[in-house]
């Protein structure tokens, strides 16, 4: 009795534990609507899978665990292309990842295109980290375009023959690589709007399967969060209510073990 | 005398697993796929009328195994929502996914679905998603799946979910959590045709809230009752040892 009675307080507590995440990821969303290139999250409850040595056993065993987070999951829809004032902002429309290198020479992957040019003429993230493959942006160059196919244009001027006329001339000075992923989904969020690649995402790939590349890009734009405030509230309400339920069914299970231990008063 | 101390106390271990199930139905309230256990309460009262009238029980024995051991699902369709997401598959009607689990094939209707590094479809808890062709291989591209379960890569048809139907779910499934449900030995999953695939939308808990919330309150006032039919009877016995002796 009292090892059912303990175990019950660990279901309804399930419950408190589950829900706690889902507000936690809510939360990560709405502070994140107005960032650049961010994918809201998604936690989905699942019901906690009886311990696998039981499932193995092939016995009848369906014990009453309650409830665990099944999966927090990005979801990956397009965010708003809005346009900004630099040209150096990249807005990515389609799936793809701007491929950049950490100072610890590790790769990471964004979709926050924010792009400036360093003291050294790099591009570089807001944040100061590289683009990779590195593009460095030639100081004679007095105005730079980015195709749709990541080709970066700059142009240059140099004294025509006839005196007096200057040639205008545009010249690729790099180029700006998207990688994809087989499942983007299995990416790993780390600081900065910034993602690693797991054992469940799988490699960086260059281009799609059948040879094409993954998306546009469009120079002067950003690529707005995908977090609509709307869902994002509806998700707090249903995560704050679930919640409540459970304080409720916790409570109950408390007043039912308070008897039990009148038995013996 | 002692035999209906015990009944009373079966009576509390009944309601004990009553909650269990109700606590785990409230809990599981927003989980997707999720099918409620069923919880009559007049089973309970039932069950406790019988201990108090049944005097030919062994003494001793809390007759409560056969409330305890059966366990039945409502296996009714949960309301649909809409997510959007591409490998976001929600079944209307009877049927059920097949995936392969690590001890054997399993059924479930949860449909959150993820494409894995190595490019099978596969579950939120990894298992890969049976076509009828074996497990669903998808190239990275635009997923589209039809009502009949096609499954569509950049337009060119990839694979077929293998549905599975059962004529009586309630008998040929067991629960092995985590929502999903093994056959029975001796059932055959017949092909789904009665069950529509729906892409973009995932089956919410059929959990009926108000009716799980009663059955709570009503099992712990049950249960309560029995505590104090304990209690009364501890007293009735210590009367009788105690003062009947004395005279």
């Amino acid at each position: 009795m009292i090892t059912a009675i303990a175990s019950l307080y660990a279901l309804a507590s399930s419950g408190l534990i589950a829900n706690q995440t889902r507000l936690d990821v809510v939360a990560d969303n709405i502070a994140n609507s107005s960032t650049t290139g961010f994918k809201s999250y998604r936690a989905l409850a699942g019901e906690a899978l009886a311990p696998a040595s039981e499932v193995a056993n092939g016995e009848d065993v369906a014990p009453y665990e309650g409830v665990r987070v099944l999966d927090i999951s990005p979801d990956l829809s397009q965010g708003m292309i809005t346009p900004s004032e630099s040209a150096w902002h990249l807005a990515i429309d389609g799936p793809g990842f701007f491929q950049i290198r950490l100072p610890d020479g590790t790769l990471a992957y964004t979709r926050d295109g924010q792009f400036q040019v360093d003291g050294n003429g790099q591009l570089v993230t807001a944040t100061g980290y590289a683009l990779d493959p590195t593009i460095t942006v030639p100081a004679q160059a007095t105005a730079f375009v980015v195709n749709a196919d990541g080709v970066v244009l700059g142009m240059f001027e140099a004294a025509d023959e006839t005196p007096g006329q200057i040639m205008r001339e545009m010249r690729e000075v790099g180029r700006v690589s998207l990688v994809g992923f087989v499942n983007p989904d299995g990416l790993h969020r780390t600081g900065h709007n910034l993602l690693l690649a797991t054992p469940a995402s799988g490699e960086a790939l260059a281009q799609r399967p059948n040879g094409e590349r993954w998306a546009d890009l469009i120079g002067g734009a950003t690529e707005s969060s995908n977090t609509s405030l709307v869902e994002a509230m509806t998700d707090l309400v249903a995560a704050q209510r679930a919640y409540a339920l459970c304080v409720r069914v916790l409570q109950t299970i408390d007043e039912s073990a308070q008897f039990a231990n009148e038995l013996v008063s | 005398m002692i035999q209906s101390l015990y009944t009373s106390v079966s009576g509390m271990v009944a309601g004990m697993w009553q909650q269990a199930r109700i606590a785990h139905n409230l809990t599981n309230a927003d989980t997707v796929g999720y099918k409620a256990i069923r919880v009559p309460l007049s089973e309970f009262a039932g069950l406790l009328s019988a201990l108090l009238t049944d005097s030919d029980q062994t003494l001793g024995e809390a007759g409560v195994g056969a409330m305890v051991g059966s366990e039945e699902t409502d296996f009714s369709q949960g309301p649909l929502q809409l997510t959007n997401r591409q490998l976001d598959v929600a079944l209307s009607g009877p049927g059920f996914l097949r995936v392969m689990t690590p001890s054997g094939e399993r059924f479930t209707r949860v449909g959150h679905l993820h494409r894995d590094a190595s490019g099978r479809l596969v579950t939120a808890h990894n298992y890969a998603v049976l076509g009828q062709n074996g497990p669903v291989e998808l190239p990275p591209a635009d997923v589209a799946i039809s009502p009949g379960g096609e499954v569509f890569a950049d337009g060119q048809s990839v694979a077929f979910l293998a549905l599975a139907e059962f004529e009586e779910p309630e008998l040929s499934l067991e629960r092995v959590g985590g929502t999903l449900y093994a056959a029975r030995e001796g059932t055959v999953a017949i092909p789904g045709a009665n069950t529509r695939v729906m892409q973009g939308s995932l089956e919410a808990s059929n959990v009926n809230l108000a009716s799980e919330m009663t059955n709570l309150i009503a099992t712990s006032r049950l249960y309560q009752l029995c505590q104090r039919l304990t209690v009364a009877q501890d007293e009735i016995l210590r009367q009788t040892s105690n003062e009947l002796g004395r005279l």
